[in-house]
C-alpha cells in the first residue's frame, strides 16, 4: 500500500468530518438563542402558574420577563438539598390588588429522579406557609398514561389545599394514599398503575418539603424577633 | 387515466417507492426499526414527530451518501455513512428544541437514537451507496413512509386503547376502561404482531412453502 492510499482516507474523512461538523454548528449557533429563551421561558411559566399569576402568553417574551420580574421575588430562604448542584431559592409571589403588592404565595423547584428520568417541577404554598397552593411538573419523561399523569389537572388538584402537619414522620410531610380513597389533611393520590412514579416522586418531593418547613419556621421566628409578623 | 397510470407504474421511482412503502417494508417486511417502534408508539404526537424525523434524516441521508458514492474510499465508507445520519439527526435535535420544545422534551433520547435505527444505515448501505440521487431520495422518503404508516398506526390502537384519547384529546369517554397494558411496552408488541399478521396475511407471504 502506497503513501497516496494510505492517505486518502484520513483526508477524505476530516474533510467530511470537517464539513459535517460545521453544518451542525452553523445550525446550532442560528437556533442557540431561541433554545435558551424556550428553556427560560418554559421555566418561568410554571413558577407564574403554579403560584397562581396570570402571566401574558409566552410566545411575548419579553412581556413574560417583565411580569415575571414585577410579580416574582427571591426570599433570603433556601431548600436546597445535599444533592443539588446549585442554591434552590424560595421565591415570593406578589399580585397587584387596589395598587397594593399582596403576597400570593411561595414557590420553590423540586425535583429528583423518576422511573425513566430526572423529573422536576415547582410546588407552591399559601402565604400562610403551611397549605398547598399549587404543584406543576415542566420536565418528566415517565410512561404515558401513567407515569406522566404527574402533569395531569386531576393528579395536581389533590394538592390543593393540603396542609403539611407540624413535624415529619419519618421524613414525610405529604403522605401518598391509593387512588380513590378519601383524604386527610396531609394526603394526597398516588397514581395507579404507577407506583415506581408515584414513590420517586413521594420521596424527592418530601425532602423538600422538610427543607422549606424548616426555613419558613427560621424565617417566621426572625420576623417575630423583629417584632413584625410571620 | 388507465394508461397513464400502467405508464407510471412502469417509472423506476414507482417502484423504488412501492418497494419501500410496500413490498420491501422496513417495519413489517424486513422487521426493522422495532426499537422505536415499541417505544415511541404510545402517544400519536411523539409518534409523528418521530416519523418526520426518520424521514427527514433517511431521505437526506440517502442523499448525501449517495452523491459522494464515487468519491467515498471503500475502506471507511461506513464510518462516512454514520457521520453523515449523525449529523442530520443532530440538526432534527436542534430544530426540535428550538421549534417543538415540548415534544423534544418528552421524546428524550429517542430522537438521538434515530442514528443507531437500522433501516436508515440499511438503506444508506444496501440503496443509497449503489444507486443515483434520484431514486435515493424516493428510496429515503418510501422507506420513511413506510415506517410511519405502520407506526402511526400501531400509536392509534395503543393511544385510544390505552388512554382513550386521540393526539391527547379525549375520545373515549369515561367509560372506557383504559387498557394499561397498552401504554406498556408488551402492548407494543401484541399490536406490532397484529400488524404484521394483518398486513402479510393481506400481501401474501414472500416466503417459499414447505422450507424450515
Amino acid at each position: 500500500m502506497n503513501t497516496k492510499e494510505t492517505l486518502k482516507p484520513v483526508l477524505f474523512m476530516a474533510v467530511v468530518a470537517a464539513v459535517f461538523t460545521g453544518a451542525v454548528a452553523g445550525v446550532h449557533m442560528a437556533t442557540r438563542g431561541r433554545v435558551a429563551l424556550n428553556r427560560k421561558l418554559a421555566e418561568t411559566g410554571v413558577v407564574l402558574a403554579v403560584l397562581g399569576l396570570e402571566a401574558p402568553p409566552a410566545e411575548d417574551a419579553t412581556a413574560l420577563e417583565h411580569f415575571y420580574a414585577a410579580h416574582v421575588v427571591k426570599t433570603a430562604m433556601d431548600v436546597r438539598l445535599p444533592e443539588d448542584d446549585a442554591p434552590n431559592p424560595v421565591l415570593a409571589g406578589y399580585d397587584v390588588r387596589d395598587g397594593e403588592r399582596v403576597l400570593v404565595g411561595y414557590a420553590f423547584r423540586v425535583g429528583g429522579r423518576g422511573f425513566w428520568d430526572e423529573i422536576a417541577g415547582y410546588v407552591s404554598f399559601e402565604p400562610d406557609g403551611r397549605t398547598v397552593k399549587d404543584v406543576r411538573f415542566f420536565k418528566q419523561n415517565e410512561t404515558p398514561g401513567l407515569g406522566a399523569r404527574i402533569t395531569t389537572q386531576s393528579f395536581r388538584e389533590a394538592f390543593h389545599g393540603r396542609v403539611l402537619p407540624d413535624e415529619p414522620t419519618d421524613g414525610v410531610l405529604l403522605e401518598f394514599v391509593p387512588e380513590g380513597r378519601e383524604l386527610g389533611p396531609s394526603e394526597v393520590h398516588a397514581i395507579t398503575g404507577a407506583t415506581q412514579t408515584s414513590r420517586a416522586v413521594r420521596v424527592f418531593l418530601n425532602a423538600y418539603l422538610v427543607e422549606f418547613r424548616k426555613a419558613m419556621a427560621a424565617h417566621e421566628s426572625t420576623a417575630l424577633a423583629q417584632g413584625g409578623t410571620p | 387515466m388507465s394508461e397513464t397510470l400502467r405508464r407510471l407504474k412502469l417509472t423506476r421511482g414507482y417502484q423504488v417507492f412501492r418497494a419501500g412503502v410496500w413490498d420491501e417494508n422496513p417495519v413489517f417486511r424486513q422487521v426493522l426499526g422495532i426499537c422505536s417502534t415499541l417505544a415511541v408508539t404510545n402517544l400519536l404526537t411523539n409518534t409523528v414527530v418521530m416519523c418526520a424525523g426518520l424521514i427527514f434524516v433517511l431521505a437526506f441521508s440517502n442523499v448525501t451518501v449517495s452523491a459522494l458514492r464515487a468519491h467515498v474510499p471503500r475502506r471507511i465508507r461506513m464510518i462516512v455513512q454514520v457521520l453523515i445520519i449523525a449529523a442530520y439527526v443532530i440538526v432534527v435535535k436542534i430544530l426540535l428544541d428550538a421549534y417543538l420544545p415540548e415534544v423534544s422534551e418528552q421524546l428524550g433520547a429517542y430522537v438521538g437514537l434515530i442514528i443507531t435505527n437500522c433501516i436508515i444505515m440499511g438503506r444508506a448501505e444496501g440503496f443509497a451507496a449503489s444507486n443515483p440521487v434520484g431514486p435515493s431520495l424516493v428510496d429515503g422518503v418510501a422507506c420513511g413512509v413506510g415506517y410511519s404508516i405502520v407506526l402511526i398506526a400501531i400509536a392509534f390502537v395503543r393511544e385510544l386503547t390505552g388512554q382513550g384519547t386521540l393526539f391527547g384529546a379525549q375520545v373515549l369517554g369515561g367509560w372506557w376502561p383504559a387498557w394499561t397494558i397498552m401504554v406498556m411496552p408488551p402492548g407494543a408488541f401484541f399490536v406490532l404482531a397484529a400488524v404484521i399478521w394483518l398486513a402479510r396475511r393481506h400481501a401474501g407471504s414472500d416466503e417459499p412453502a414447505g422450507k424450515n
